[in-house]
């Protein structure tokens, strides 16, 4: 054999191509099979137990059955919760209600409302008990209101088949191989630290352009949310990692405030780039920016090829001190070399922003190591816990509107219903309530609902050929499930992939409702196409009634939204300090990823809430290290008269008011105090041979100077009202001449 | 014990309420055996708890139907 072949056939190129697949699809045909086998499950006990509503069980084992993992039980039990009050809800207003139909569908749509606001609005374990207890009242409400004197025997049954499915559903999910979300947030966490340092060298080499740089912005936004869900979940279901809970909330808040930092290096480098073409000065700074931070790149560039395990990065702990001291060394040599070859003013400020940013950064570094490398300790690290956790929660604006729109659905589809008389409309409104309640937490509502339509379509037909081609002729429990496993498996297949999810998903749950074995099994051709027209008619109702009514893809919503982020900046000149840098950064992110999901189709709507969220990141950090400073020791004892306090506090109103209503005048305003505050600065610097981690007011002046950078940023938010005002300017000039 | 369970004239089958009571006293268990680090020898910690979970069950159970 030659030497090729006994390679690919070697024992290692079969490992290595195994594991290759189980990581990639092997995880998918997982998910398939512990699908089917949880189907298998439901099916088998709620025929057994002679349940009247098989269909529902296996609908139920659908819906709940995600592929993402974690906490399972702990979710099961949550959606047995909602599917109790369902029931409740649901018993209630057909006891009420059973004799007048308009005040039993007003009733519904209210439920169904309030609990679609609800699973919105929460985004932790509640919102799965709100989503099953309005799904319950779409199972098993209007079926037991048409018959009130069955209707308890009813409604228990299907609640008893709903239940079968969320126990099967849980239980194959925690116990076939179950993905634990410990272990995959372990691994994001080794590879992040790659990911940074790959980010870190390429903003301190300046090569990175305004596009890209957004982009590692937006990933990194999204990364931080996620990374904040698997660690609520790891911690939850993890009690020994619930006692690191700190030490990973203290690496989250750190990273992120490590990305805003070297956003910022980024932008300054480039500023610097686009000046030195034109100035002496900023060319020979630029120049010099490299060399200083060369020990820095070198170990970025080591981290970036082989992000290091907890106990390595320990090791690295002492040659970062070294690395940490060779570079404010070098800062050192260097400013005071340029101070000799360089006279202005202006740029030997951009050098000091420059080089304190990166100063800042390396220490944040630091720390981030030195926590990182605890995260396998036995014991857990003592932390202060001022810090109180990722702050995420949904704009209440967003969640009334989406469950407004859930209940208008629903009263538009049961009007319908009741004034046309249609017996299969029951069919109608039960399809309706479902699509409206589980696409309301997915990011993009109306495009979920769209693709659910047109599987409904598909499933029918998929239905009809089994349901009458397939199984009359099968006998016995494994044979039926033979029959309708293929139907399952493309589904569940299909809902891998983001771009066939909804069609796969909306697909088998069609399928379900049509032509799902039942209990006893009827074969009626009239049956089928009476329910068939009236679940593609609901889920097509639904559909185009939640494109219509309140898209949240409107620009009110992102108005909104923008509005919350703008809020940011001014709680960081006004709010009490402890907390308030990781506060603003994880709301900032938070609002960013919501908005980014909301607007799905619409990249300048994106655009916008990225350069946004950018610079109330910068602009808030850099408000937070001021104030931070002003109240530090050395600079809290100066008289709050002299001149450069009060211009500082009178910046801090007029950024205020530019935050809180942008306009052309308010920016006008609050760039000329951001100038006034940096002119009277000057004269009360520190005399230049201090070092500068010891002059607080020259510390000072390059954060005022950083902000003004930040205003006057050309491709920036506020960059439409500086031109506004030049054009008044020109204008005021061309008049006058 | 009784077959089933009378409450304000619903009837509720004895095995019900037990499964329910077998999984409160699984929840506290569960939580006892999590202090003492129990659960980082098992193989398949999951699993460990629904095994827990259905002895419990079984040993109230079985004196309903004895």
């Amino acid at each position: 054999m030659s030497t090729l072949s006994k390679e690919l056939f070697s024992r290692e190129a079969h490992r290595s191509a195994f594991l290759n697949w189980r990581l990639g699809n092997g995880n998918g045909w997982l998910y398939v099979a512990k699908v089917l086998l949880a189907m298998s499950l439901a099916y088998y006990a709620s025929m057994i137990l002679e349940l009247p509503h098989t269909r529902s069980a296996a609908l139920t084992v659908l819906i709940v059955m995600q592929p993402e993992a974690g906490q399972v039980l702990t979710k099961s039990i949550f959606r047995l919760i909602g599917t109790l009050f369902g029931l409740i809800a649901m018993l209630t207003l057909v006891a009420l209600f059973h004799q007048q139909p308009q005040m039993f569908i007003l009733g519904t749509a209210l439920w169904c409302g309030v609990c679609v606001s609800g699973a919105v609005h929460y985004r932790d374990m509640r919102s799965y008990s709100f989503l099953l207890a309005g799904y319950t009242v779409g199972m098993i409400g209007v079926p037991a209101a048409i018959t009130p004197d069955a209707a308890v025997n009813l409604a228990v049954g299907r609640m008893l088949a709903v239940v079968i499915g969320i126990i099967c559903g849980g239980v194959v999910s925690a116990v076939i191989f179950p993905r634990e979300t410990a272990g995959s947030m372990r691994n994001q966490l080794v590879s992040r630290v790659g990911r940074l340092c790959g980010f870190a060298r390429a903003s301190l080499l300046g090569t990175l352009d305004r596009d890209s740089r957004n982009a590692r912005g937006r990933a990194l936004a999204a990364e931080s949310v996620s990374i904040e869900v698997l660690r609520q979940a790891a911690t939850v279901e993890n009690l020994q990692l619930k006692q690191k809970n700190p030490l990973l909330k203290a690496l989250n808040r750190q990273y992120m405030a490590m990305g805003t930092r070297l956003h910022s290096i980024g932008r300054l480098l480039e500023q610097l780039r686009s000046r030195a073409e034109e100035s002496q000065a900023e060319a020979t700074i630029l120049a010099r920016v490299e060399p200083v931070a060369a020990p820095l790149l070198e170990l970025m560039q080591r981290l970036e090829k082989a992000p290091p395990q907890p106990q390595v990065a320990g090791q690295l702990l002492r040659e970062f001190e070294l690395i940490e001291a060779s570079l404010k060394q070098n800062i050192r040599d260097t400013r005071a070399d340029l101070r000799q070859q360089v006279t202005d003013r202006e740029a030997m400020e951009r050098f000091d922003t420059l080089v304190e940013l990166m100063v800042r950064f390396a220490e944040q570094l630091g720390q981030y190591l030195r926590d990182y490398s605890r995260l396998d300790d036995e014991k857990a690290p003592e932390f202060d816990t001022q810090y109180t956790g990722f702050r995420s929660h949904t704009n209440p604006l967003y969640a009334v509107t989406t469950g407004t729109r859930s209940a208008l659905v629903i009263l538009f589809v049961a009007w319908f219903w009741i004034t046309s008389g249609w017996e299969s409309g029951t069919m109608s409104i039960q399809n309706a309530i479902i699509a409206a309640v589980l696409t309301s937490t997915v990011p993009n509502p109306n495009k979920m609902a769209q693709s659910v339509a047109q599987g409904a379509i598909v499933g029918c037909i998929v239905g009809f050929i089994v349901s009458f081609f397939v199984l009359p002729y099968v006998d016995g429990f494994p044979l039926m499930m033979a029959a309708i496993a293929p139907v399952f498996i493309m589904g569940a297949w299909m809902s891998l992939s983001p771009r066939w999810a909804g069609l796969g998903f909306g697909s088998v749950v069609n399928f379900c409702f049509v032509a799902s074995p039942d209990n006893p099994a009827s074969f009626l051709p009239q049956q089928f196409a009476n329910q068939s027209i009236a679940s593609v008619t609901g889920f097509l109702m639904s559909c185009v009634l939640l494109a219509l009514l309140f898209p949240p893809s409107g620009r009110w919503l992102h108005r909104v939204m923008l509005r919350d982020m703008r809020d940011l900046a001014v709680k960081a000149l006004t709010a009490p300090l402890p907390g308030l840098a990781a506060q603003l950064d994880s709301r900032s992110r938070d609002l960013l990823n919501q908005t980014y999901n909301m607007s799905g189709g619409q990249p300048q709507q994106q655009q916008i809430a990225l350069e946004w969220c950018c610079h109330i990141q910068e602009v808030g950090h850099a408000v937070i290290e001021l104030r931070t400073l002003l109240r530090s020791e050395t600079l809290k004892d100066t008289d709050p008269d002299t001149p450069w306090r009060q211009t500082l506090d009178q910046m801090g109103r007029a950024l205020s008011r530019l935050y809180i209503k942008p306009g052309a005048r308010s920016f006008e305003r609050a760039m000329e105090q951001v100038e006034l505050a940096i002119e009277q600065l000057r004269p009360a610097l520190e005399p230049e041979q201090e070092h500068f981690s010891n002059s607080p007011r020259r510390q000072l002046l390059s954060y005022l100077h950083f902000i003004k950078v930040s205003l006057l940023d050309p491709q920036g938010p506020l960059a439409m009202y500086r031109e506004q005002n030049n054009a008044t300017l020109e204008q005021g000039v061309a008049h006058a001449a | 014990m009784p077959r089933e369970i009378a409450f304000y004239g619903f009837y509720f089958p004895t095995v019900t309420v037990l499964f329910i009571t077998a999984l409160l006293i699984t929840w506290g268990v569960d939580r006892i055996l999590a202090g003492t680090g129990l659960y980082r020898w098992a193989w398949h910690p999951t699993l460990l708890r629904l095994a827990i979970y259905v002895g419990i069950s079984c040993a109230l159970t079985l004196p309903v139907y004895r």
